[in-house]
């Protein structure tokens, strides 16, 4: 296969293993290390919120130091400190915006065309409106005025809290509330700056919209929190990719994001998961603990999460639907890849409580080197929840002896028009198909890149164009070394 | 000089012997036929001469235009231009035949320092392949022999025979399971790889086959060691009398 | 100290106090000893709170709020209950229990040679070194085995020495009567299947309807090389029953384990099924069904353990819940790190035949292996349409039509008994229990 050849002499010369490896040298601004109540009114006074944010911050920081870290998932790791990392980081520069890309600093640029992202590229090849989260607060936002033509607000969640504070005191906290659970519960003590997203009746948002989210700043979390609101009969498709440096410690990335679609909406959620997984032997990498969640509460209204997991040390994270509305659509497409020390714990919840409400899991988990490789899912069908339908398909494929794939599922249905189905399976590559690969010339790196891809193929399907590519790449890139 | 050149082959597969002994010389130009009864040890012929995992030779060697073929790869022998073709041919789920072909041909050409073959020039080549071989154009688009019936699975072999354009064909039991319109097209996919500077080799245990793909010689393997050779009139007198009537107990093999 | 999300079971350790002249053994100094130090053990760890995994859908209040104690001593029992049990007729041993204590008046053992059939408190006499061996050598025990094993009166213990076949189905009645209103049942069995022998057993869990009673059994049995050991378990408990049975399995090579239920009774309805294959080649085949409604809810609750190569094992559960039913399957399939070429598959389908019906499916696998196929597959849902309209275009009325396809549903697991009276009994049970709704 070319392009994953292409990809990793690409590797080779940028940095080694990790291709996002490196480290933007830039001044940064930041709040002392540890978390305490003059923390976060410094986050907030930073930020100039008003003073129901501030007191909505102090309440769920309240609740978290009452809160236990979780320790069900099947991830083993070191706690992190949480008195030892720095809650809030931004570029200097920050303090006076640019007005346009020419005047944002140079050497961020480069480093977002280190990523493959520059943004007058995007703008002008892809049509994407990009919202750059670098570290903690937005620099650059692209398109906004394409957008505001048809209504549909883009901006970062600080500006949010100013601008539709109505809107923000609505739906913030709705679908994830803050105390939901100790990782949520710190994000809403602690976010720093995410996206905010309205579509208004009835438009089709007329670009794919697309955040990059990047660590760059040693020893930070990064605690994003995105809100998206599908207003009656719009549509809306968000890209979310998500690199960070090589370090040796681990950092932490705790986000939360919001999906509410009203009636006979629908918002299309995509995510290329690649923060840095660690070296070979475990050391640093990012521990992933997202809380993500859409509530369906419209009629007819469907939400759609497509991810491609395939970096992070440790990922915790399980898109969910709640499907209210009745005749709803919830969809989690998912592929999950860990190799050498990394740990994923990931799948979803499809709560189904309107009527005549259907949802669709596909899931499909490879583990290599050392890995260890979790589908966790509930598919739950209250009383009153007529005529549901779920599909749940796991599959996982194991590529060496040392790692293990793992699937638990729950499926409670307490409504007997139910019609629920769950298949699983595990194995690893067939020697035959190997075989048979290497026999039409593949060489074996590429033959397991080959199966792999076609074994996800019914996710990748489900991605963007675009992203489809790039995820495409990421498989090989990640399961480099796996093999031989 | 041969193009293929066995001398002495003993193979192994978990501990059991089952070639014990083959010699075999195959020189360009020359299609040769391999015939024996079932658990003769004709598949691990094919496999071994691919370099199949699993398959240990504990003796002897296989030459291929001069080249050391046993210390090549799998992959690497099927850059040097060997093609062969699966008994049974294997399921993909989530690969297209489309996308399969272009990476084998690509990876090929790379082994062999050329460059990738361009998108449209490939979509030319096997559109005219698929419509010499009378395959619907839609099938290229399926994942690679999922859901196929055995016809079509043998199809798709000749296809990617046709477009990986080999120099030595190694053709196992490609027959077994055919109607005759079938059998008619593989036989005529085989015959297209016929040329001065190429060969064939085809594992039958029928002689059906060779009515269309008429074979320049024609060996008896039994036991792992190949017990008769002749021209074609060998296959007839077998189609005949049976493996008995030249002497081989086919139960005891 | 009680483990955090479990319940207090110190009043457990005052039934050990003021009881334990009833149970059997007590001249026995190191069994004293055994029962003093399982109670400490249970009493550290308590009883499983809803909060505990793998106690989510099975909640144990009512054993928190009320003290099951020991039943006393056999009461008579008309014989028309056994009759009306026994599956294999006259043929094979029978071992009856009546509240948790052995009678020797109803039981029959039948001799054969390289066996031996005794019930638990005739062991303890008989054989004191071996009984002492097997109950000190009980590991991985849960705090309910270290309950059971501290409070049991019941069990027995079969050995079935090298080749040999046991001529008939040996079988096995738990049964309660009155008297046991308000008490705790508890017995402990052994089986030991030497290599290349060969058993099957039938077991019965009755007690009539609107007793309150725990009943808390345990099967811990052993498989060697070769042997091959088939339980055939009927639960037909009261109404009011709490029912809990676990059995423990070890496969050693080329071993075949098979267990089959049915669960059709109790209030509360827990079954443990833990096979560890331990042997290359090791075969273990699980199959049940529960029948749940108003009143009742079943939890079958499977631990399959791979821990060496080439082990194949094959699960099939499926649930039937009509009104006010709840079940909860919790299957496990574990494949070690040096477990190449397993196998494992696990079904569980459900069927929820009318409102206010709950399923709860978990199947797990936890892989650590890569050579291996595993897979699972669970449903849940109602009588398919079409079939139904099918049935009641050829005649069938709508009730009928649904017997039909339930009893079909159930029959699926059973169809590769081959014994006929068992497989007959299982059909009766299902079809009786489908009458009464």
């Amino acid at each position: 296969m070319a392009s994953t050849l292409e990809t990793r002499k690409k590797v080779e010369e940028v940095a080694g293993e990790y291709k996002y490896g490196f480290v933007t040298d830039i001044e940064m601004v930041k709040a002392p290390k540890g978390l305490n109540e003059d923390v976060i009114r410094f986050i907030s006074a930073k930020k100039k919120e008003p003073q129901w944010l501030l007191d909505w911050r102090l309440k769920a920081y309240r609740h978290w130091l009452t809160m236990e870290e979780p320790d069900w998932a099947m991830l083993n790791y070191k706690k992190p400190d949480f008195q030892d990392i720095y809650y809030y980081a931004a570029p200097k520069s920050s303090d006076d915006r640019p007005k346009s890309l020419d005047e944002v600093d140079p050497e961020l640029l480069r480093t977002y065309e280190k990523l493959g992202i520059s943004l007058q590229e995007q703008e002008v090849l892809a049509g994407v409106a990009v919202d750059v989260v670098f570290d903690s607060v937005s620099v650059a936002t692209t398109f906004r005025k394409t957008l505001e033509e048809k209504g549909v607000i883009f901006c970062s969640i600080s500006e949010a809290a100013q601008e539709y504070p109505d809107m923000m005191k609505k739906y913030l906290g709705s679908v994830v509330p803050a105390g939901d659970n100790f990782y949520a519960a710190l994000n809403s003590a602690v976010f720093t700056d995410g996206t905010f997203v309205y579509v208004p009746k009835g438009v089709r948002c007329p670009m794919e919209l697309s955040t990059y989210f990047r660590i760059n700043e040693a020893n930070t979390g990064q605690f994003e929190r995105t809100l998206i609101i599908a207003d009656d009969e719009s549509y809306v498709s968000y890209l979310e990719g998500c690199t960070a440096p090589m370090r040796d410690e681990n950092q932490l990335h705790a986000a939360v994001v919001e999906l509410i679609a009203l009636e006979k909406s629908e918002i299309k959620y995509s995510t290329v998961q690649n923060w840095y997984p660690g070296d070979k032997d475990g050391k640093g990498g990012i521990y992933n603990f997202v809380t993500k969640r859409a509530a369906c509460r419209g009629k007819k209204s469907k939400v759609s999460w497509t991810q491609v997991e395939t970096g992070s040390a440790i990922t915790w994270k399980y898109p969910s639907c709640i499907l209210q509305g009745d005749g709803s659509v919830g969809e989690f497409y998912s592929v999950a890849i860990t190799n050498n020390h990394q740990q994923a714990d990931t799948g979803t919840k499809m709560i189904h409580i309107g009527k005549n409400t259907s949802s669709t899991i596909i899931s499909k988990g490879i583990s290599a080197g050392k890995a260890q490789n979790t589908y966790r899912g509930l598919v739950k069908v209250l009383p009153n929840a007529e005529n549901t339908r779920n599909f749940t398909q796991c599959d996982s494929l194991l590529i060496g002896d040392e790692c293990g794939a793992h699937t638990v599922p729950y499926i409670e249905v307490k409504n007997p028009t139910a019609q629920i189905e769950h298949e699983a399976t595990t194995s690893k590559i067939s020697e035959e198909q190997l075989f048979y690969c290497l026999q039409r010339g593949l060489d074996v790196e590429e033959s397991v890149s080959l199966i792999v891809n076609g074994f996800c193929k019914e996710v990748m399907m489900q991605l963007p164009m675009e992203f489809a590519v790039e995820a495409q790449k990421l498989l090989g890139i990640s399961l480099e070394g796996s093999v031989g | 000089m041969a193009m293929l050149e066995i001398k002495n082959l003993h193979v192994e597969v978990d501990g059991q012997k089952i070639l014990k002994g083959i010699n075999l010389t195959i020189n360009p130009g020359e299609v040769h036929a391999i015939m024996g009864p079932n658990g003769a040890g004709k598949s691990t012929l094919s496999y071994a001469i691919c370099g199949k995992e699993g398959y240990e030779i504990t003796e002897g060697s296989v030459t291929f235009n001069g080249k050391d073929f046993l210390e090549l790869e799998p992959h690497e022998r099927a850059a040097e231009g060997v093609f062969l073709g699966f008994q049974y041919p294997v399921e993909i789920p989530g690969v297209s035949n489309m996308n399969f072909l272009k990476a084998a041909i690509n990876s090929i050409r790379k082994y062999r320092g050329e460059d990738e073959l361009p998108a449209v020039e490939f979509l030319k080549l096997i559109r005219a392949k698929a419509a010499e071989l009378e395959v619907d154009p839609e099938m290229l688009k399926r994942s690679v022999n999922v859901g196929f019936s055995g016809g079509e699975k043998k199809r798709n072999e000749m296809i990617q025979m046709a477009m990986l354009d080999p120099i030595f064909s190694v053709l196992d039991e490609t027959d077994s399971g055919l109607d005759i319109d079938a059998l008619r097209i593989v036989a005529d996919g085989i015959n297209r790889m016929r040329g001065q500077d190429k060969a064939i080799l085809v594992i039958t245990h029928y002689q059906r086959l060779l009515d269309y793909v008429v074979p320049d010689f024609v060996h008896v393997l039994a036991g792992g060691k190949i017990v008769k050779s002749g021209d074609k009139s060998l296959a007839l007198k077998l189609e005949k009398d049976g493996y008995a009537g030249i002497g081989i107990d086919e139960n005891a093999a | 100290m009680t483990e955090k999300n479990h319940f207090d079971g110190l009043n457990y350790e005052n039934v050990y106090a003021a009881q334990k002249n009833m149970l059997p053994g007590t001249e026995l100094s190191w069994l004293n000893d055994i029962r003093q130090s399982s109670m400490t053990k249970f009493v550290e760890v308590g009883l499983p709170g809803p909060k505990v995994e793998e106690w989510r859908y099975t909640n144990l209040t009512p054993l928190k709020s009320e003290t099951y104690e020991i039943a006393d001593k056999s009461p008579s029992m008309s014989a028309d209950i056994l009759a009306d049990l026994t599956v294999q007729e006259n043929t094979g041993s029978k071992v009856v229990f009546i509240n948790g204590y052995f009678s020797e008046a109803h039981s029959k053992i039948v001799s054969q040679s390289g066996i031996i059939l005794k019930s638990l408190p005739d062991f303890l006499k008989s054989d004191q070194n071996s009984a002492q061996a097997l109950l000190s050598s009980l590991d991985k025990q849960n705090s309910l085995e270290h309950l059971n094993t501290a409070l049991m009166t019941g069990g027995y213990v079969l050995q079935v020495e090298e080749n040999v076949k046991l001529a008939e189905p040996i079988e096995i009645f738990h049964i309660a009567t009155k008297g046991a209103e308000a008490k705790a049942l508890r017995s402990k069995c052994f089986i030991e299947m030497k290599s290349q022998s060969s058993a099957c057993v039938i077991e019965h869990f009755s007690s009539p309807d609107g007793f309150d009673i725990w009943r808390d059994n345990v099967t811990r049995a052993q498989l060697s090389n070769g042997s091959f050991l088939s339980i055939y378990s009927f639960q037909c408990e009261g109404s009011e029953v709490i029912h809990m049975n676990r059995v423990l399995a070890d496969l050693g090579e080329d071993a075949e384990f098979r267990h089959q239920s049915l669960n059709v009774g109790g209030k509360i309805s827990r079954t443990e099924v833990k096979p560890t294959l331990n042997g290359l080649f090791a075969k273990t085949n699980l199959r049940g069904a529960f029948l749940g409604r108003e009143g009742s809810s079943h939890d079958v609750f499977t631990h399959m353990k791979h821990m060496v190569p080439q082990g194949t094992s094959d699960q099939i559960y499926r649930g039937v819940l009509d009104k006010g039913g709840k079940s909860a399957f919790q299957g496990k399939a574990y494949v070690a790190k040096d477990a190449q070429l397993t196998n494992a598959d696990q079904s569980n389908k459900n069927l929820l035949l009318d409102r206010g019906a709950e399923a709860n499916s978990k199947p797990e696998l936890l892989i650590y292996a890569d050579d291996v196929k595993c897979s699972h597959g669970a449903t849940v849902g109602e009588l398919d349409d079409q079939a139904l309209f099918y049935l009641e275009s050829r005649g069938l009325d709508k009730n009928a039509a649904k017997g039909l396809l339930v009893e079909a549903f159930i029959a699926e697991v059973f169809e590769e008994i081959d014994l006929e009276a068992v497989k007959a009994r299982y059909l009766d049970l299902a079809r009786k229990w489908l009458d009464k709704g």
